[in-house]
């Protein structure tokens, strides 16, 4: 046990109020841990000084991996000698997060041993992460963490931690085996996982439908949106149900439609399917009366990124539509394409999606075998930069168009 | 003392393992979904089993004593099942419709925040601060934390026009891409 050790006049406001409190989470684990205690400190010293403590640097990891453990120490060891350490450790999560009691005690216990007791859960990327330890305990902890079944997540130039919506598990709406997909895919990429040698990071992500609940349209390098073929099916029957329920349907639905392919008499609902764009509003809004049919497939999407270095960038179409069927070889060539063609041709620290608005559209889709189709330009009026060669106008010119 | 012996590459554990024997039977097979309340809904299956579930918030940073507390919760009325979602939230998953009421009653009573489902403010999604990154312009999880003490009310009852999705991030790299 050990006491309190710093005042924390600023920190101790932020245990009062509603919200879960951070602050009583790292007081928990200090009641255990110096390192702990010690965070409380140095926090409560970056609230009334307003600058951080930390150092990055040095390299730190298990045996064999380049990844998973992000070295961090205190610039200030003297006054707090319990962070002199506080390496990060990340625990690849299992697909759509879902845990058991017994597996998240195993976790508490682990880290307890070898750690602050605290945890991310989870961090933005996907990881379970575990915060604050030192550079002896890595392989302990690698060793007693791996031995029951857990293995660590991407950092550095790496392929990330992919992760994914729940999908098929609790959604109706899943057009896709986000699940398993991402499982599989990352136990294909386990080696440029725990091995950095990529010009920057890679992240994947997975929903089962366009509602997209991983939001990774916004920020992963690939993009996996669940989508389908068919036709909407409607119940009338459970629309006149909303109806009657007060859905103002109209207003809602009809008129919130993107395509405005959808009209409604007050009697039948009809939805005109070649110009619907799968966007998801109607289906979910009304889910006891339209669901999809049809084929199931996804979109693969490319280039988000967050700002640093150039600017962000949302992930945009590159395949309209990919069948996923276990062993989801074509998606898995797919991608070992794309990063061969983003290896050659970026400099370091260059994303994916970067490199694509460098270069051009044709080079890209070229190497990986997709043909170029409108459904890959941005928006209206925003053309897929794809740069025309000479043999194009060669060929226009052979059959004598012009 | 010994340690056992290290595997690598091996990836994470298979998600199967921790699936609820009714998620499992209906994987893909579920039919619609009810919002009960801001912090319960139902989904409901082809074949018209039910699962319940229960949401409430985090402040991401947990301490292992309150990953057992929580774990506990989940023995007493989920059989042990339990997921996070995306925005951190943690997400109790009741097979038992007797449980529905209990399990709410006991996160009120232990404090917990439950809601954060439907056209709300759910979890804000955030990154490290001064809690451990070396390039935090700003904390992270102090600015959350006093943000969501004021918006309160829309993540427990308060419905809005739409779902909204906030976010912190204390530097331009943006890590995870907050969204
Ligand atoms: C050989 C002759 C021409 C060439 C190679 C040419 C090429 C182009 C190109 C590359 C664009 C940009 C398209 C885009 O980024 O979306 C463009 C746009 C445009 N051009 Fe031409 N152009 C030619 C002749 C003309 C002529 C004679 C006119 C008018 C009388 C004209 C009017 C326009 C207009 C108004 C736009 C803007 C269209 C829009 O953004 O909606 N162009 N042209
Ligand atoms: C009083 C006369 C005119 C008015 C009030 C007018 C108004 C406009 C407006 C409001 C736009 C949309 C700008 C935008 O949102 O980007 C536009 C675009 C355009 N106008 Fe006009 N216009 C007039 C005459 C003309 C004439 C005489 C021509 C051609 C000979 C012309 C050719 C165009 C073209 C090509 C565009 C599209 C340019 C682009 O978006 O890149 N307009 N005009
Ligand atoms: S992204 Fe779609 S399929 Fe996945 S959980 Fe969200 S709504 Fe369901
Ligand atoms: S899915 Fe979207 S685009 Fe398609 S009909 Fe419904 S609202 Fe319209
Ligand atoms: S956003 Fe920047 S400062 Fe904040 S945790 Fe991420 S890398 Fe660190």
């Amino acid at each position: 046990m050990s006491k309190k050790k710093h005042e924390t006049p600023m920190l101790d406001e932020l245990k009062k109020g509603p919200w879960p409190s951070f602050v009583k989470e790292i007081e928990k684990a200090a009641v255990k841990s110096e390192t702990a205690n010690d965070t409380l400190g140095q926090v409560e010293k970056s609230y009334r000084t307003r600058r951080g403590y930390w150092k990055h640097g040095g390299i730190v990891g298990v045996l064999g991996y380049g990844g998973g453990v992000i070295g961090r120490y205190t610039s200030l060891p003297e006054e707090f000698p319990g962070v002199k350490f506080f390496h990060t450790v990340r625990i690849n999560q299992p697909s759509g997060w879902f845990y058991t009691s017994k597996a998240l005690r195993e976790i508490c216990d682990i880290w307890d041993k070898y750690g602050s007791g605290l945890t991310n859960i989870h961090g933005s990327t996907g990881d379970l992460v575990l915060l604050g330890t030192n550079t002896e305990s890595l392989e302990a902890i690698f060793a007693e963490y791996s031995s029951r079944g857990w293995d660590l997540g991407g950092s550095g130039s790496a392929m990330r931690t992919p992760s994914c919506c729940l999908g098929p598990a609790r959604c109706e709406w899943s057009n896709i085996n986000t699940l398993e997909i991402n499982y599989q895919l990352t136990q294909e990429f386990q080696d440029e996982l725990h091995r950095p040698a990529f010009p920057y990071k890679f992240k994947i992500k997975t929903s089962g439908c366009a509602v997209d609940c991983v939001a990774s349209i916004a920020r992963a390098d690939l993009s996996i949106i669940g989508t389908w073929r068919g036709k909407i099916q409607i119940d009338q029957s459970e629309v006149q149900n909303y109806a009657k329920k007060g859905m103002n349907i109209n207003a809602e639905i009809v008129n919130m439609c993107p395509t405005q392919c959808i009209t409604y008499d007050g009697k039948e609902m009809k939805i005109d399917d070649a110009e619907c764009s799968r966007c998801m509003h109607c289906i979910a809004k009304m889910t006891k009366a339209l669901r999809p049919s049809g084929e199931r497939g996804a979109t693969l999407l490319m280039g988000s990124k967050a700002p640093i270095v150039v600017g962000s960038l949302l992930s945009w179409v590159i395949v309209p539509f990919i069948k996923l069927e276990p062993p989801y070889k074509e998606l898995k060539e797919l991608i070992r394409k794309m990063i061969e063609w983003w290896d050659e041709n970026s400099k370091p620290r260059e994303r994916i999606g970067e490199v694509i608005e460098i270069k051009g559209m044709r080079s890209f889709l070229e190497y990986i075998g997709v043909p170029p189709s409108p459904a890959q330009v941005k928006w209206p009026r925003k053309d897929p930069f794809i740069f025309f060669k000479d043999e194009d106008f060669e060929k226009v010119f052979k059959k004598g168009k012009y | 003392m010994s340690l056992p012996q290290r595997k690598t590459d091996i990836g994470p554990p298979h998600y199967e393992q921790f699936l609820p024997p009714v998620i499992k039977k209906n994987l893909g097979k579920w039919k619609y979904h009810e919002v009960i309340n801001p912090g319960l809904m139902v989904h409901v299956a082809e074949g018209g089993d039910k699962i319940w579930t229960v949401r409430v918030a985090s402040p991401r940073i947990l301490s292992t004593d309150t990953i057992r507390e929580i774990s506990d919760i989940a023995d007493k009325f989920c059989g042990g099942y339990l997921r996070f979602t995306s925005r951190n939230n943690v997400e109790f998953l009741i097979s038992d419709e007797k449980n529905v009421e209990p399990i709410q009653k006991e996160l009120k009573a232990k404090g917990y925040t439950i809601g954060g489902i439907g056209p709300r403010i759910s979890n804000v999604i955030h990154t490290q601060g001064w809690v451990h990154c070396h390039s935090a312009c700003t904390d992270a999880s102090g600015l959350v934390k006093a943000m969501m003490d004021e918006l309160y009310d829309y993540f427990t009852t308060k419905e809005l026009p739409n779902k909204v999705r906030l976010a912190v991030a204390c530097c331009v790299n943006m890590c995870g891409a907050v969204h």
